[in-house]
């Protein structure tokens, strides 16, 4: 006799949630925010100067645009680049608030970086020296070297997301992990390994 | 990808926020959700987009073939399904009774012989 199985929405891809969510499926919801909720934290956390309370008010802004409006999902593209673009229209958005407010000062804003102890596990010193580099950047590049090195997203996918061509996220990836390495290479006490 | 490359990577893959998210923001998120889905579950359940599906000029054509069919098909039910029986009451009178399966009609005759 045919029975009808409960819908296992672990085995579903985020692409398939997300046409449920259209549907008004709560249990398609609370799946997407299981996967994507610390992936899209580290995000805004890194993106928004380290400020943790920053971070998760986007993060729950963000999932509210998400359930009010998820029809606005091409169902062409892939889910991680629709969301990781809507993530980064919110940044972008907050630094063109902030330059307008003139809050942030041109420049490094090292100080705004938390110690050590603060950012646990940083598994060897560079983490900390990586995002004090990075804050020397427009949000372009670190959305770019987030995206790569911590989402292993691949470049077209970047492109997409930062709406850039291809060839110019190549190039400013290699910019930055060149100015990276460079300022790495000084604190290592001069141990060229790199 | 190079040395660097690879090692900047598993850095940051590695990398773990000393902070874990409130639980009230999922708690939000779902109850945002919940009324969302009550929302939908409404507007579906609603009459009027049928009504005005039905009414819209849109398909007009699909739409009368497909009340023809019905007319049609139950103009042939009524026609073959009648049973008909004549009852004589008196020599001057003539009884026509019709018995439908929906409807039972009486139909009074009176001959004259």
């Amino acid at each position: 006799m045919f029975k009808f199985k409960p819908l296992n929405y672990q085995q579903l891809a985020d692409e398939k949630l997300i046409v449920a969510i259209t549907n008004g499926d709560s249990s398609a919801f609370n799946e997407l925010y299981k996967r994507y909720n610390e992936r899209l934290l580290y995000y805004f956390y890194r993106m928004l100067w380290n400020d943790k309370e920053m971070a998760q008010d986007f993060l729950q802004d963000l999932f509210i645009k998400i359930i009010d409006k998820p029809h606005l999902f091409d169902v062409e593209r892939k889910f991680s680049t629709w969301i990781f673009s809507i993530a980064h229209n919110m940044c972008k958005n907050e630094y063109r608030n902030r330059v307008v407010r003139d809050i942030v000062e041109k420049g490094t804003d090292t100080d705004s970086i938390p110690d050590d102890e603060e950012t646990t596990n940083y598994s060897s010193f560079q983490i900390k020296d990586v995002f004090s580099c990075l804050n020397e950047f427009d949000e372009m590049h670190r959305t770019a070297f987030l995206l790569k090195y911590r989402e292993g997203l691949s470049i077209e996918e970047i492109s997409s997301i930062l709406e850039l061509p291809v060839g110019t996220v190549k190039s400013r990836l290699f910019y930055t992990r060149k100015k990276i390495q460079k300022k790495l290479q000084h604190k290592i006490h001069g141990n060229n390994e790199y | 990808m190079d040395n660097f490359e690879q090692h900047l990577s598993n850095q940051l893959q590695n990398d773990k926020l000393h902070f874990s998210i409130n639980p009230a923001i999922r708690e939000r998120l779902m109850y945002h959700m919940h009324l969302k889905s009550a929302k939908s579950a409404v507007h579906k359940n609603q009459i009027l987009p049928f009504l005005s599906m039905l009414f819209a000029p849109k398909l007009v054509a699909w739409k009368l073939g497909f009340v023809a069919i019905l007319v049609i098909s139950s103009m042939g039910y009524n026609h073959y399904n009648h049973n008909e029986s004549t009852v004589q009451v008196a020599d001057s009178t003539h009884t026509f009774i019709s018995i439908d399966t929906l409807n039972i009609h009486f139909k009074d005759t009176l001959s004259i012989n």
